[in-house]
């Protein structure tokens, strides 16, 4: 291998075929964008430059671009708060061999592996305001007004909430294989000379276990925030239009509707499109940092 | 290595035969005919799949015509409507799009026109085609005096109507603005919901509230303005009148206050379970209506003071196949597009814009005999605004409908809103 690596012409051989896909497929797609951007063009005809308004027009719609930012840096907020605490948890507590651990493993990674469609109906039917499984229960419970039952993805307080829940439940178990596969790979000899010393379960997990566990968490994170900043699919299926008012628009649903129909402008478009990959780029550098200077530290 | 020259010179003319191949075939299609026994295949993408109205009748027009052509075979393909909307704009872009495709006029079509990806269809239709037509059926695939595309019929919108929730609440069906709203009153007094729409597909709730605008305007004066000619204005007190009746129904919440909820299908479905008083929507929607259990009845959106003509109504021709000038064979497919329209217009849900066809009202749903029969004196139409308009017109639209709606803005900052609409 040592031989190979010193042989500049094999390095390059063989990086070549990835590097010629790797800039056709991300790099050249990038620069397209970055170009439909300064211009306003329908997709089909005609474009004509325009400069950076369509950047200046996108940071001053206070009405849907903005919220749709920050209705998607509320889903990375709440993944980061919620759903990897909730994972960590939950891998913590498997790891830790409790009875029926394959099973609850298997049960949790379900929602992973189902499509993001029949995610949506599944919980559109859970939210349905008439005779919806949230609702009735409410409802028999003496918690809601049976004449008036809560539309809560029709309505502009609930809306993003409720879509917020199913796509953080979605990926509790993705999050999960990966911290319990990372403490599965630390040695149990460490665990067991804690043990001997006496350390409880708590302690064993906070001062053995996180701490391995750190190039895992970075992992981890890095998927959470880029996977909300991407965030699509059941926001589209549940929400349609970006839900009442734009109450629960994201960067993504907002640029199909704006590149697409009904807008149709492809440049406009392109622009948000550009926002977008600066945005993940920023946010998974910052990631590193934080990792970087953490073990700097140790 | 005489084996190996052997294999070297074997696998040289064989790229050398497909090359050939290639460049054969490319010529041929190019001619434009098909030669001899050669069929020219058609591919037609277009939306009424499975789920729609009119897609037997789209079938059965298909099987007909490659039955009678023996050297056209037109291959179909379904998409589901509104990702097709999305879709078609890309493969036109792309030049992928198929040989005869399913569009909507005016300002959807425009951009298609603009970039020259449709075939001008002028001098396929001079054979008798145009005199089949009733005037002005094809003015949403006029562009610069050209003809573009066909159109199969006319669709109109308004109220599908429940009786029995009328009956239950002791109430009239109405045909003022008074006595809609007095029969809402006491259809929601009895727990009932009276109109049943869908925001969460804005343009749903979009054409409830064009119904009520071309009653509160009146056609001339709201064709003027979303048309951006001389004399046409939002500023006009009336439209503000107009939304301000769309205020008042829906703070009495006389429209379902799920509507941001649901879906078109689920609304769609709510009113054949015979949860609601009245359902807006297209006339497309007739055959899929009378699937439910009481006599569905039809009633155009009820005068309002001071507005338009009872007569005003809300819809036209704007559903219809173009070519692509992709296509290797124009001729065949123009062929194909004059029978596809003048066909399924006999065979589908659409009021007739072809004097050829005579709808008989027998083997129809009574409600589109009923449709017919209202529109029969129609006076003007407005094109649904979403279709008209284009590009960031359709934004600020489609948005402010859906913040006022909401509630998020007045009355007064949703005109402020339409009139940035305005050149």
């Amino acid at each position: 291998m040592e031989r190979v690596m010193k042989n500049k012409t094999a390095v390059v051989f063989f990086l070549f075929p990835s590097f010629v896909l790797f800039t056709l497929i991300i790099i050249v797609p990038v620069f397209m964008s970055a170009y439909y951007s300064v211009m306003d063009w329908n997709g089909i005809g005609a474009k004509t430059f325009v400069g950076l308004s369509n950047y200046i027009e996108m940071l001053s719609d206070t009405n849907r671009f903005l919220p749709a930012v920050l209705h998607t840096c509320f889903f990375a907020a709440a993944s980061l708060c919620i759903q990897l605490p909730f994972s960590l948890l939950l891998a913590l507590v498997l790891a830790a061999k409790v009875k029926g651990e394959r099973f609850f493993l298997t049960v949790y990674f379900i929602p992973v592996v189902l499509s993001a469609v029949v995610i949506g109906q599944l919980w559109m039917r859970i939210y349905y305001p008439r005779g919806g499984l949230l609702n009735t229960l409410l409802i028999n419970l003496g918690f809601m007004d049976k004449a008036q039952p809560t539309a809560w993805l029709g309505d502009i307080r609930t809306a993003l909430v409720a879509v917020t829940v199913p796509i953080l439940w979605q990926y509790v178990g993705y999050h999960m294989l990966l911290y319990y596969s990372g403490i599965k790979s630390i040695s149990p000899d460490i665990f067991e000379a804690a043990r001997i010393d006496g350390a409880s379960f708590w302690q064993m997990s906070t001062r053995i276990t996180l701490p391995l566990l750190k190039p895992i968490l970075q992992v981890s994170l890095t998927f959470s925030v880029i996977g909300s900043m991407k965030v699509f699919d059941l926001v589209k299926v549940m929400l349609s239009d970006g839900g009442p008012s734009g109450s629960g628009e994201v960067i993504t649903t907002l640029l199909v509707r704006r590149m697409f129909y009904p807008s149709n402008r492809y440049g406009y478009g392109s622009a948000m499109a550009i926002l977008l990959i600066i945005l993940c780029v920023v946010l998974y550098q910052s990631v590193g940092l934080i990792f970087r200077e953490r073990r700097g530290e140790r | 290595m005489k084996t190996k020259n052997l294999l070297a010179l074997l696998v040289a003319v064989l790229m050398v035969a497909v090359l050939a191949g290639g460049c054969a075939t490319d010529g041929g299609g190019a001619s434009g005919q098909p030669s001899g026994g050669e069929v020219a295949t058609l591919k037609f993408w277009n939306i009424w799949g499975g789920g729609d109205s009119n897609h037997d009748a789209v079938l059965k027009v298909i099987n007909d015509f490659n039955s009678a052509n023996e050297n056209i075979k037109v291959e179909v393909e379904f998409f589901e409507n509104e990702a097709y909307k999305t879709m078609i704009r890309t493969a036109v872009a792309g030049d992928e799009v198929a040989d005869v495709f399913s569009t909507w006029g005016a300002g959807f079509s425009r951009g298609f026109y603009e970039a020259g990806k449709l075939v001008k269809l002028d001098e396929y239709l001079n054979d008798g085609t145009l005199n089949k037509l009733y005037g002005g059926a094809l003015s949403y695939f006029l562009f610069d005096g050209g003809t573009y595309g066909l159109t199969i019929g006319r669709n109109v919108s308004g109220f599908f109507v429940n009786p029995e929730v009328f009956d239950r609440a002791g109430a009239k069906i109405p045909a003022t603005w008074d006595e809609l709203i007095a029969a809402s009153a006491q259809i929601t007094a009895n727990g009932e919901i009276p109109i049943i729409t869908s925001s969460k597909e804005r343009w749903v709730a979009g054409m409830l509230f064009e119904g009520m605008v071309t009653k509160a305007v009146g056609a001339e004066l709201v064709n003027k303005t979303i048309g951006k000619e001389e004399g046409g204005s939002y500023a006009d007190p009336k439209f503000l009148n107009a939304i301000n009746r769309l205020g008042e129904l829906l703070s009495n919440n006389y429209i379902n206050s799920d509507r941001g909820a649901i879906s078109r299908d689920e609304a769609l479905a709510s009113f054949k379970n015979g949860e609601a008083g009245l359902y807006y929507m297209g006339s497309w929607e007739c055959s899929s209506v009378t699937e439910s259990d009481f006599d569905v009845d039809w009633i155009p959106f009820p005068t309002i003071p001071g507005g338009g003509k009872a007569t005003d109504f809300n819809g036209g021709a704007i559903d219809g196949v173009v070519v692509s000038s992709t296509t290797k064979y124009p001729a065949e497919a123009a062929a194909f597009v004059k029978y596809f329209c003048e066909n399924l217009s006999r065979e589908g849900d659409y009021m007739p814009v072809w004097n050829t066809v005579s709808i008989d009202a027998a083997t129809r749903p009574p409600v589109f005999a009923k449709i017919i029969e209202a529109t029969k004196n129609a006076t003007d139409y407005v094109i649904w605004w979403d279709t008209f308009l284009e590009g960031t017109d359709v934004e600020i639209y489609q948005d402010a409908l859906d913040n006022y709606i909401n509630s998020t803005i007045t009355a007064e900052a949703f005109v402020e809103e339409l009139k940035r609409i305005q050149p």
